[in-house]
């Protein structure tokens, strides 16, 4: 075993020399300077490690939750709303109303037996149209107490042309030969007719005729419409 | 260096953040610190530096400094002998030696050029050696530490340090022999 009293004498002298060997000072400033550096390291605040648990507080996180979750259930209900929204729109005028309505004492009397007539435009009920309803005839027939003449109205594709009569729902349209109007006419156009009803021919006297502009985007491209007014659709390709 | 005399309640309560049980510590060792690191690098700036780092890291470590009988002072030497380490590691040393701003008499100036060849044989002679004998040599002989206080630092047992110390003693009297020997010989 060795002990520290057992040196040779150059160990010692070297011995002796380390023990006088000169120490240096940290100079005052570099203490103060250093010792600043420490203490603000006290200040920082040691990293904490990360919870576990999200550092949210409960009921804010609760809040937040209903709130998704809320969203959540209107997102569904639009959904559901815009799935909807195509059978909303009032489908192609299925049952145009063709109303005559008369005035008690006036003398016409609509073939139709009554105030409603039962329009022949049947569309397919699987079509979804997106627009306003492109056919619509409305008869109207409002008693002229002066002339004593019943005035109807009717409004809806043109049917057929012979010449200067037209057919619109199977209704014989009786117009002036001369009328400009009949130039534009086409199969198919709207038009909306005023005129009276000749009840002995069993056709109406058009007096005033002008083409209906359709607002919106019409029948769907995958329709068509017959010439007795009944409306066709085919099914969309996918 | 005297450790001091009520220590543990001193380091308890810097473990708690308390910054003048914090700052005793620090003033109790920052300049043994400085010493014994001043003889394992180039300068005193560098000395200087790393001796800022070792207390950096004291503040940091405190929290979870356990005391299992050892000296505190061990602790922080072998902070400090890490921190060396490190340096080594990741810089190529470069000597900076400080230019000294301080204005002396010829005298000092004088005693000051002696300590500073002195200083810089025994640099040169220390750092010729493994890091392990440096400390030993210098923590037992230039800051007075006993056997156990190295062996705490070193984590190694006492009889372990003898040993070191014996070997590192010859070595080190080679080397300041040599290193000598050529100062005489360039005068």
């Amino acid at each position: 075993m060795m002990h520290d009293e057992q040196f040779t004498p150059e160990e010692l002298a070297v011995i002796e020399r380390l023990r006088k060997a000169p120490q240096p000072q940290l100079k005052p400033q570099a203490v103060q300077a250093i010792q600043q550096l420490i203490l603000q390291e006290l200040k920082t605040p040691p990293v904490a490690p990360r919870p576990i648990r999200p550092a949210i507080p409960a009921p804010l996180l609760i809040g937040s939750a209903m709130i998704l979750v809320a969203i959540a259930i209107l997102v569904v209900v639009a959904l559901v709303i815009s799935q909807r929204k195509p059978t909303d729109i009032p489908p192609l005028t299925s049952a145009p109303s063709i109303i005559a309505s008369e005035v008690p004492t006036a003398s016409a009397e609509p073939e139709s037996n009554g105030s409603i007539l039962e329009a022949t435009i049947q569309p397919t009920p699987t079509t979804a149209p997106t627009g306003q309803p492109t056919a619509e005839a409305t008869v109207g027939a409002t008693a002229d107490p002066i002339d004593d003449q019943t005035v109807m109205v009717i409004e809806g594709p043109v049917q057929t042309i012979n010449v200067n009569v037209i057919t619109i729902f199977g209704m014989a349209i009786w117009l002036d030969p001369g009328d400009p109007i009949l130039a534009q006419l086409q199969i198919g156009k709207m038009i909306h007719v005023e005129g009276r009803l000749d009840s002995e021919r069993n056709i109406i006297v058009a007096v005033n005729v002008s083409v209906v502009t359709v607002v919106g985007p019409g029948l769907p491209p995958n329709c068509k419409m017959s010439k007795n007014g009944h409306i066709k659709c085919s099914k969309k390709k996918k | 260096m005297q450790p001091l005399p009520n220590e543990r309640e001193v380091i308890e309560r810097a473990q708690k953040g308390d910054k003048a049980a914090v700052s005793t510590l620090y003033e109790t060792y920052a300049q043994p610190v400085f010493q014994y690191i001043s003889y394992r690098v180039e300068s005193d700036v560098i000395a200087e530096d790393l001796t800022a780092d070792v207390f950096l890291r004291m503040v940091r470590a405190l929290p979870a400094y356990k005391d299992i009988g050892a000296p505190f002072g061990a602790w922080l030497y072998r902070i400090a002998a890490n921190r060396i380490t490190d340096f080594y590691r990741q810089n190529q040393a470069s000597n900076t030696e400080a230019i000294s701003d301080d204005h002396r008499s010829d005298i000092d100036l004088y005693d000051q050029l002696v300590d500073e060849e002195e200083r810089s044989h025994l640099r040169t002679a220390l750092q010729s050696l493994s890091e392990e004998y440096q400390t030993v040599l210098i923590l037992r002989f230039m800051q007075d530490l006993s056997h156990a206080e190295v062996a705490a630092t070193l984590g190694k047992s006492v009889e372990a340090v003898r040993v070191v110390q014996y070997r590192a003693l010859k070595v080190l009297a080679a080397q300041l022999k040599a290193i000598d020997e050529t100062a005489r010989g360039e005068r």
